[in-house]
């Protein structure tokens, strides 16, 4: 060897190790399109990578779609050349042709009905309209949620899809026993797109085996408690470890699960996750660990949440001029706990103020009176993005929101001080505009 | 070609490729800025190769962190053309096994020994994506 790097290109190449059916390789050929024979491409280089024998056919795909910010890299205005670079990996320009399965949209960069308040351009709404319509012609449908599962997109037991929500889909692998990979942005596409997916990973029985045995020795009790609950889980195992809970503790309902998993797939890449007792793949522990012995048990005390709050949110008293709520997106019913709050009471005018959910779920919580309550006491109800996903952080010294994944991303992209807390103290400071300290 | 020594691994991506040795221990985040995209270099601060470029490197990547657009990281210095030349994947995952094929370079990964404690920085390493092997040499003077 001698000095200078260098490597031999190879350019397109269509010779895979993983085993394709007759059906596969006629779409590889082209016969059925140059998209899906493009995706199908990506596919199988990535049953490649990882090493999987084949691929499976999926039902079901949720997709991150739209003017997102990170597809600026590209400068072209065509989105179907930047649709084929950046989804389909082809630098050939490829059109969009009808998807192969049901798919659903994850949270885009704006809220189409609120993106003036926002501060989004016009341009910018309008680029994100196109990237939008091309998907709606290509059959998918517009969910703008990150919790897919609030609003219809339910895998059974056994069931292959692909999803580009690292939270949903840890929810869905873990309470009904579905079955996906937290791959990527790219290959959920292709996915959608070639209606295959690597049968890896976690679509294997064997690879769904428990691995670490988590003794819950912290009497969890708010969504705020489960919240920090996952994000001490995710820090303590390794990655891809799949963690089975037990211990004595009241079952979590539906919020407090949707932010366990959150932050556990925040701070570690947790993919499945056994509750004994109460998820269907755990009615024993025997049974979560397929009969193995766990690599390790590891204990999470009250000590531990208590740590866990005292580093990722700021600590003390400060003066707040944005809460944010409903990462992931809040259900009807955390928007009603809201509602019902605020009632009588008035935001900060120095205050702004923001609830984040779906739009299906907007809809019923207008119908119901509860955007009425929210607003009237000066907040907004949004949709189908988060500040994160669409990089609308207010410009403020300091800032609070209700949920750690939100909280520690957007801690890591600003300046200001960024408190981390249950969602009453992030009322209060709503209304007073004043974050407060003190214990958990 | 004295000193060599061989790592069996397994090929993630076809074809072969050769370069400086980049040891990334803390891979980067899924999420947010992970490199500065004209030129290829670390851009997290707190990240033990924060400010190196991985720009024509062998890219050792110490697994994946966080987020589904972890891919997308790799994609977009690949694009930009201040992408890694080759990449060494000690153990693979999906958002890994995906990075191999945005990147569009050689790779090897589910390596048999431990690479960490034989690479440093700078040391030559020859990549071959097709027969899942690493050949690490001194550094060529």
């Amino acid at each position: 060897m001698k000095a200078g790097a260098r490597r031999t290109y190879r350019g397109d190449f269509m010779s895979f190790r993983v085993q394709l059916t007759v059906e596969e390789q006629r779409m590889l050929s082209g016969d059925s399109g140059i998209a899906k024979m493009k995706a199908l491409q990506f596919i199988a280089q990535y049953a490649d990578a990882v090493g999987a024998d084949r691929l499976v056919e999926i039902k079901k795909a949720q997709i991150f779609i739209g003017a997102h910010h990170y597809l600026r890299t590209i400068t072209s205005n065509d989105i179907d050349e930047v649709i084929a670079e950046m989804y389909l990996n082809t630098s050939d320009r490829v059109v969009l042709e009808k998807l192969s399965c049901f798919t659903q949209t994850d949270t885009t960069p704006l809220d189409p009905e609120n993106w003036q308040k926002l501060g989004i351009s016009r341009e910018q709404y309008e680029l994100d309209g196109r990237y939008r319509q091309r998907f709606r012609q290509a059959g998918a449908a517009e969910g703008g949620s990150c919790a897919a599962y609030m609003i219809g997109f339910i895998p059974m037991m056994g069931e292959h899809y692909v999803s580009t929500e690292s939270h949903a889909l840890l929810f869905m692998n873990s309470m009904w026993g579905a079955r996906a990979n937290a791959d990527s942005i790219e290959a959920s596409i292709c996915s959608a797109v070639c209606g295959r997916t690597p049968l890896w990973g976690n679509h294997l029985t064997e690879k769904r085996r428990g691995t670490h045995q988590i003794l819950i020795d912290a009497d969890p009790s708010t969504v705020h408690d489960w919240d920090l609950l996952g994000f001490a889980i995710g820090e303590r195992i390794p990655s891809n470890a799949v963690p089975v809970l037990v211990g004595e503790f009241l079952p979590p309902d539906l919020e407090r699960l949707k932010s366990c998993f959150a932050a556990m797939a925040t701070s570690g890449s947790v993919e499945m996750c056994h509750i004994v007792g109460l998820t269907p793949e755990a009615p024993t522990l025997e049974a979560a660990f397929q009969n193995c012995v766990p690599q390790e048990t590891i204990t999470i005390t009250r000590n531990e949440l208590a740590d866990v709050s005292q580093r990722i949110s700021q600590q003390g008293r400060a003066k707040v001029g944005f809460v944010s709520l409903g990462c992931p997106h809040y259900s009807l019913k955390q928007i009603q706990d809201v509602a019902v709050w605020l009632h009588g009471k008035k935001v900060n005018p120095n205050v702004i103020f923001q609830v984040w959910t779906a739009l299906p779920i907007k809809t019923s919580a207008a119908r119901s009176g509860f955007v009425q309550e929210i607003e009237r006491a000066g907040g907004s109800v949004l949709t189908s993005t988060c500040p994160l996903v669409s990089q609308t952080v207010p410009d403020v010294p300091a800032m609070a929101f209700d949920s750690l994944k939100q909280g520690r991303y957007v801690s890591a992209c600003t300046k200001a001080r960024v408190f981390i807390g249950p969602v009453e103290r992030c009322l209060e400071a709503a209304v007073s505009g004043v974050w407060t300290g003190g214990m958990q | 070609m004295t000193d060599a020594i061989v790592i069996k691994g397994r090929g993630a991506y076809p074809g072969i490729a050769e370069g400086e040795a980049l040891l990334c221990m803390d891979s980067v985040p899924g999420w947010g800025v992970a490199f500065d995209t004209r030129t290829g270099a670390i851009d997290e601060p707190g990240n033990s190769l924060y400010g190196q470029s991985v720009k024509g490197k062998v890219l050792i990547l110490n697994g994946s962190r966080g987020s589904t657009a972890f891919a997308t990281q790799f994609h977009r210095i690949r694009v930009a053309g201040v992408g890694p030349i080759a990449l060494v994947i000690p153990r693979i995952d999906s958002r890994t096994g995906v990075v191999c094929v945005v990147s569009r370079v050689p790779a090897v990964t589910d390596l048999e020994s431990d690479i960490f404690s034989v690479v440093q920085n700078g040391d030559w390493l020859r990549v071959d994506g097709d027969a899942g092997s690493i050949l690490i040499a001194r550094k060529p003077s």
